[in-house]
């Protein structure tokens, strides 16, 4: 049986609300760099992103 | 309950996402996303609105690290003023190393954003802001010289200039303008904050103007900065940056500006040290006219720079008759 800290109620919901933003976070980034490169390509290329 | 199976035990409430979203200063960088769009959209040309977006984005990011950094350093200082210590550090809901973590992973973010979206440029310069506003200001000159929030005004007052930067790849002498506007409104503000929040910075070891200099020379270097900014905010209307609406948003507003300082200049606001204790907006009989002109202060740079919005953002045609008018001069 492992020696660590039993995490409270309290510990516990505050970590899992850390990892959805960490989660969150993290897709927002890829998306926006996503977003970011389509959009550059794009004009590189002479597409008209509006249209 | 989870095993987590380590030994570092919490000395504080864990840490919620709300306390690191209040590390990045929402309510300043509300301000660095209204100037930066306001400098984004009054400069020449077009952006892309996607990329427009992302920028805003990256800039607000850049100043919520800013805002963290500085958290993370002057949590000593912030424990000690009653308009302050309910930060997340100062009140044991973060720990400070975390709140460094945060701020330097946010900044590297930030940049590497803009470069992306905008133009190295543009990156370069939010990343000197942001260095700005952490090492010169926080570091440097904020526990040091009277003098602290003059030359730091300029962290704040460099987002419009990196939004001209987003459209345009560099700056002329209207992001200047821009510039020099919040660089000039940041003393009047703050000292007028500091006259009736004096002992509170006393407290602290901040060496603001009236606890340094005293509360009659603040009160004259205030008047002083009134007249130069409402010089500056004049000066849109004779480049061509500012149209009719701006000219009498200017007029109205600058010299609202003048005459809350020539009160506050013949007040004896500051002159008592006042209740640290007390609420922002609490405040004593004789300190009325500075709480009036840095309440009116907030005001008055949000209704410059909107009105370069409506101008610029909201299409050109508002300023039309202004610009024949300025091209038959």
């Amino acid at each position: 049986m492992s020696e660590g800290i039993r995490l409270t109620k309290e510990q516990e919901k505050a970590r899992n609300l850390r990892s959805w933003a960490i989660a969150f976070g993290l897709f927002a980034f890829v998306a926006i760099v996503f977003t970011v490169t389509v959009y550059r390509k794009m004009q590189e290329l002479g597409i008209d992103a509006v249209s | 309950m989870a095993d987590i199976g380590n030994t570092q035990a919490y000395e504080i409430r864990p840490a919620l996402p709300a306390d690191f979203i209040a590390l990045l200063k929402p309510r300043v960088m509300s301000l660095v996303v209204f100037t930066a769009l306001v400098g984004m959209l009054a400069a020449p040309g077009s952006v892309d609105p996607v990329l427009g977006v992302i920028s805003i984005f990256a800039i607000a990011l850049g100043a919520g690290a800013a805002g963290a950094l500085n958290m993370w350093y002057d949590a000593d200082i912030d424990a000690k003023m009653s308009r302050t210590a309910k930060r997340p550090i100062p009140a044991k809901r973060l720990y400070a190393k975390d709140a460094l973590a945060f701020g330097m992973f946010l900044s590297l973010v930030s940049v590497m954003m803009l470069a992306a979206s905008a133009s190295y440029f543009a990156a370069g310069f939010l990343a000197f802001t942001i260095f700005f506003y952490v090492v010169i200001y926080s570091m440097g000159l904020k526990r040091r010289t009277p003098q602290n929030i003059v030359i730091g005004g300029a962290a704040g007052a460099f987002p419009p200039m990196i939004g001209w930067a987003v459209a345009t790849g560099g700056v002329d002498m209207n992001a200047f303008i821009l510039f020099a506007i919040i660089m000039l409104w940041t003393p009047p503000h703050f000292w007028a904050l500091a006259l009736y929040k004096r002992s509170d910075y006393a407290i602290a070891g901040i060496p603001m103007m009236p606890v340094v200099k005293g509360a009659k020379s603040t009160r004259v270097q205030i008047f002083i900065y009134a007249i130069l900014l409402a010089i500056t905010v004049s000066l849109p209307v004779f480049t061509g940056l500012g149209g009719v609406v701006y000219a009498i948003v200017a007029t109205i507003s600058g010299a609202m500006f003048l005459l809350l300082s020539y009160r506050v200049l013949s007040s004896r606001a500051g002159d008592d040290p006042g209740d640290a204790k007390a609420d922002l907006y609490a405040v004593k009989k004789g300190d009325k006219a500075a709480r009036n002109l840095f309440a009116f202060s907030i005001i008055f740079l949000f209704v410059i720079f909107a009105a370069l919005l409506v101008e610029h953002g909201f299409g050109g045609y508002v300023s039309l008759p202004f610009a024949v008018f300025q091209g038959a001069l």
